[in-house]
């Protein structure tokens, strides 16, 4: 008897410890969908679709926005694209589409990224509150405003730039934008603070946030696309193309007070007003050349003007402007005209050093610099007006780069420190050194014959 | 996964209908030995495989949801890591729960220590005069509050009065004179003091030093107990608006009911939207300094007026003071600090010059921009008349602001909150700046920081004005109620900001806004000059039946002016008339507009005003002489 009871109750023992087991490995299976939904639904493929987490995550995040009033808008690439290429059939099938296949926000991916203009949030930390209380987890990344950067004595509540918002596997990247002078829109950079969980996302599959950007302020459309109605820039190819030249580079203020502290501003009248002359003069050939559609850059003296001091060299003459010689346009020299800008000098020819010189008003010029690029440098040609001397400057390969300068928004060259050497440090005559001529044509230079 | 199948094995325990055939396969067993061990301990060691499985997902499930929770609020838990940086250090000192507290009283300094720690020293000279009270959270020990009550000033005890109610029953209170305390320090102060249990304070005499150490409620000895945190604190529900709350309730003290446990004041007010509001998108810049009471005061006021929006609002405190910090932080507001620069109005220059630069810079977009001070409540209806009349500032170029102030509007000089007026001297306190003047004006050329000006008169000179004027109300939609600051005193307040007139009534639709342009401004103006009343010139103008006892009319009184800057007769009968006679304000063209006995009242300075003309010539101008011994300065200006 007693070794029947025993067995018996080995028997249920087992029993029950399988069924809950089995209880286990059921819930376990149910966490781990939750929380590598991706990996899974990946592994799945055919199954990805409406009830899909992506979709899923996207909707809420909508519902959440919408319910608040807060107008975000796409920008994800990716889903730009897709939804560009189907932009004719989207339109065509909006109405039915609840019933159609999911064709955009369903393709396996870790992030969808939207966007919003932080003039336009209200309620900013309400609106945190009851996106964790939907369920999202959120990660808010902040920063100080680099809006406030130029008056060294203030320091104020910092700007949120990025929200992270992850429901479940897949995870919502809210862009936020903020207004500049210029009239452009910036984001910030997405650094990671010390007590940021590193693997809260993966941070590096993220489209926006490895530097700060810039963009125009884009007109919005609303459609409706996998059943669900979204906000996307007017001209989504615009703002497309607007990515991969986003990149912004702060103007150094914290250097050019330095710089001040040590040199003092020139605050007589007359440099004020050549400063603002000056001013308007880049403005305005900054708006006709963005009416050309012919990309531009500061260069020389203006260059050297912002870097060194964020303001423009109160005892240069003239404004200095670079542009590729692939991107010139024949009517480059009647839209300064019709500007009011009468060419002033033309040298070389479109095959070789070209610069154009414009008579702005009140005795500022405006200098445009062509620039031809070689296999392992760039370079530009000058010549002096008086004398009729040539000059060939060369300068390491750049890329451009965003800014702000006189409360308008300017490409410069990123690796600013390499060009302006170029343009002006002694090192270049060493590469000719045969007929280095010391010439006054920018203050501390020395050009190569 | 349901229809999992036991191994035949055991299955046929369960069913009982199967017995018999269960018996057999058991004795069958039975017999094999060495198959019925196998089995024995196969089902062991499956048990002891099901046990550490299950241990182990325990203990997996476990771990993934503290982490997920973790992730959930990160910055909730970084935020109550740093609230508790400060009492373990105290818990840890073991059983001293006390704090050992060291004050000093003098003519030229105070000081007061806790714990070692220096928590006030105030040496500066001409500064700081009063009863300086200090209060400490009763669980940690750090300080809530610091305040200073000149009550050598009118007033000033009955300031002192109103804190010390509004602070906790609980806290740490400590108390200490520096210079003199006395002179205005009234009886209802005295027994308060007394009630706090204060022995020497009611009987404090002139130029006394006096310090003392208490816990409201009780007093007690210097070492004061430490009690624990949890009693420190309410329980308010967990909401988004109540963790504000929670913040700065458990930082500072002194601001009554916002930190009471039961029916705390609201700190979120939803005003009407103002319907056609052309100010939504114009920031608000509010230029404050230490005075964190005076900001909170402000900033209820301001967000209760109607067509506010909040997220326009920018604080610029002017320092690294953490208490106006905490006030913007309570509003959820966007504060912004400034390093001082300079020294006394220089540095309020500095502060206003980089407050007005950083506003334009982080609303590119803005054309205007509001301008407000932390001693300033704001009427209800400030937006709506902002939103009325925004629009001449854009159309006419001879404006040089809006602003709410009427320098001349008092209680009996003002009446009508419709009417609009045009005047040469810039009010100030609370208008609206053109981006376009900041920007190519007066940025520029704004007063570097030595030298030693006020801003506001930097602006009313000439150079600046060019000839421009503010469009101010009639009734003021904003309220001076300052008392402590760089240039203004109890006495000072009492006799030219006090009885200021200030709009009450919501939604005031202003009359005839268009009429406050240029040209149109000249007609109006003539047509009052006509058809107004002149007064008995023979009767004195400085008594009251001057003006006759009626209701509504216009009367019009002629004044010497022998040149464009010759006021002497204008500053006497505003001395007379109980008004602003420190400069010269609300004056245009030589004219005053302000209302006696709700009848509307001109001023012509003869000859000098283009509107000499309408001067009968049967009258002789009144001419007032100015006093033989000159008292006071023009120079003293209302600002912080």
């Amino acid at each position: 008897m007693s070794r029947i009871s025993k067995n018996v109750i080995l028997v249920v023992l087992t029993l029950t410890s399988s069924a809950f087991l089995l209880f286990q490995l059921y819930y376990y299976k149910h966490y781990l969908s939750a929380k590598n939904g991706s990996g899974l639904s990946k592994s799945k493929g055919s199954r990805i679709g409406f009830d899909g987490m992506q979709w899923r995550a996207v909707k809420k995040f909508i519902m959440l926005t919408s319910s608040q009033n807060v107008r975000v808008f796409l920008i994800d690439p990716l889903i730009l694209e897709l939804i560009n290429k189907n932009f004719e059939q989207v339109k065509n099938t909006s109405h039915a589409s609840s019933t159609s296949e999911c064709k955009v926000f369903c393709v396996p991916r870790d992030f969808t990224t939207f966007a919003l203009q932080y003039q336009l949030w209200k309620n900013e930390e309400g609106w945190f509150w009851i996106a964790e209380n939907m369920g999202f987890q959120c990660l808010k990344i902040e920063s100080k405003d680099p809006r406030l950067d130029w008056i060294d004595s203030l320091s104020g509540t910092e700007i949120p730039l990025h929200y992270i918002c992850k429901l479940a596997s897949h995870a919502i990247h809210l862009v936020v934008f903020h207004e500049r002078s210029g009239n452009y829109l910036w984001h910030g950079h997405l650094r990671l603070k010390g007590h940021v969980d590193r693997k809260f996302v993966p941070f590096r599959k993220l489209q926006f946030g490895r530097y700060p950007g810039a963009f125009d302020r884009p007109e919005l459309q609303q459609i409706t696309v996998d059943g669900l109605d979204v906000l996307i820039p007017k001209d989504p190819v615009h703002f497309l193309e607007e990515i991969p030249h986003s990149r912004f580079i702060e103007c150094r203020y914290k250097e050019a007070r330095a710089f001040f502290q040590q040199y003092l501003d020139d605050n007589t009248v007359e440099a004020m007003t050549f400063q603002k002359r000056a001013k308007e003069l880049l403005q305005l050939a900054a708006k006709t050349l963005k009416k050309l559609g012919v990309r531009f850059w500061l260069s020389s003296g203006t260059c050297l003007g912002w870097f060194r001091q964020c303001s423009i060299i109160p005892y240069s003459k003239d404004v200095d402007l670079g542009i590729f010689i692939q991107d010139y346009k024949s009517d480059i020299i009647s839209a300064f005209q019709d500007a009011g800008l009468p060419l002033k000098h033309k040298f070389g020819k479109v095959e070789d050093s070209l610069e154009l010189s414009f008579q702005g008003k009140d005795d500022v010029k405006l200098d445009i610099f062509f620039f031809y690029e070689e296999t392992d440098h760039m370079w530009n040609g000058g010549t002096q007006a008086k004398t009729g001397k040539k000059f060939k400057y060369l300068f390491p390969k750049f890329t451009l780069c965003w800014t702000e300068f006189v409360d308008t928004k300017f490409r410069v060259p990123c690796e600013t420190v390499e060009y302006i050497e170029a343009n002006y440090d002694p090192v270049c005559c060493s590469m000719s050194s045969s007929n280095c001529c010391f010439l006054t044509c920018n203050p501390g230079c020395c050009c190569c014959c | 996964m349901d229809d999992w199948k036991p191994s035949p094995l055991i299955k046929p325990f369960g069913a009982r209908k199967k017995r018999s055939w269960y018996l057999t396969w058991k004795y069958k067993l039975t017999n094999q030995r060495a198959l019925r061990r196998f089995c024995q301990t196969g089902a062991v060691l499956f048990l002891l495989v099901t046990v550490i499985v299950n241990i182990k997902l325990i203990l997996d499930t476990r771990r993934a949801i503290s982490e997920a929770s973790e992730d959930l609020e990160p910055e909730q838990d970084y935020d109550e890591a740093l609230g508790r940086l400060e009492p373990p250090r105290r818990r840890g000192s073991g059983p001293r729960r006390v704090l050992d507290v060291e004050v000093y009283s003098s003519r030229s300094k105070v000081y007061v220590a806790v714990d070692g720690t220096t928590v006030l020293e105030d040496e500066a000279q001409e500064q700081g005069r009063g009863i300086h009270v200090i209060v400490l959270n009763q669980a940690t020990g750090h300080v809530m509050a610091k305040r200073v009550f000149d009550t050598y000033s009118p007033h000033e005890d009955e300031a002192m009065v109103l804190f010390l109610n509004m602070v906790a029953p609980g806290r740490v209170l400590i108390c200490t004179v520096k210079d003199e305390g006395s002179f205005h320090l009234k009886d209802t102060a005295k027994a308060l003091l007394r009630s706090l249990g204060s022995q020497a304070g009611p009987a404090l005499g002139w130029r006394d030093t006096w310090a003392f150490v208490g816990r409201k409620g009780v007093l007690l000895k210097t070492d004061v107990p430490l009690s624990s945190a949890e009693e420190a604190e309410c329980h308010w529900a967990d909401t988004e608006l109540n963790r504000r709350r929670r913040r700065f309730c458990s930082k500072v003290e002194g601001y009554g009911s916002v930190c009471s446990c039961k029916d705390p004041t609201p700190i979120e007010f939803s005003p009407d939207p103002l319907p056609d509001n052309k100010v939504l998108n114009v920031p608000v810049a509010v230029i404050a300094g230490n005075r964190p009471n005076y900001l909170y005061r402000m900033l209820r006021s301001l967000l209760s007026a109607q067509g506010v929006s909040p997220q326009m609002i920018t604080v610029f405190i002017d320092g690294y003071y953490e208490e106006p910090m905490d006030v913007v932080a309570l509003f959820g507001l966007r504060g912004i600090q400034h390093t001082p620069i300079s020294i006394k109005n220089a540095r309020v220059s500095q502060h206003y010059k980089a407050s007005l630069t950083a506003t334009f810079n982080l609303f590119p977009e803005a054309k205007f921009a509001v301008v407000l001070e932390e001693d300033l409540d704001i009427a209800v209806d400030f937006f709506s008349f902002l939103s009325q009349s925004i629009h001449l500032l854009e159309e006419d170029d001879s404006l040089y602001c809006i602003s709410a102030w009427n320098d001349q509007g008092y209680e009996h000089t003002a009446e009508d909150p419709a009417l609009l007026y045009r005047v040469e001297t810039m009010p100030g306190l609370g208008w609206v700046l053109r981006k376009s003047l900041y920007k190519e004006e007066l940025e520029p050329k704004w007063p570097t920081p030595e030298k030693l000006w006020d801003w506001d008169m930097w602006m009313r000179m000439p150079e600046q004005r060019r000839g421009r004027e503010c469009i101010i109300p009639d009734v003021s939609r904003s309220y001076h109620f300052g008392i402590v600051g760089l240039n203004m005193n109890g006495y000072f307040h009492e006799a030219y900001f006090k009885k200021h007139k200030f709009n009450t009534v919501p939604g005031v639709q202003l009359r005839n806004v268009d009429s406050l342009k240029k040209d149109a401004y000249e007609v109006e103006v003539h047509r009052l000059l006509s058809e107004a009343e002149v007064l008995d010139h023979s009767k004195n103008p400085c008594e009251d039946s001057f003006l006759p006892d009626t209701e509504g009319h216009t009367y019009v009184a002629f004044i010497r002016m022998e040149k464009d800057d010759d006021f002497t007769t204008w500053t006497q009968l505003a001395k007379c008339l109980r008004i602003w006679d420190l400069d010269v304000r609300g004056n245009h063209r030589g004219l005053w507009r302000l209302f006696r006995k709700k009848n509307h009242f001109l001023v012509v300075g003869v000859p000098a005003s283009p509107y000499s003309m309408k001067k009968p010539p049967s009258i002789t101008p009144i001419f007032l002489e100015s006093p033989p011994k000159e008292e006071g300065g023009p120079g003293a200006a209302e600002q912080t």
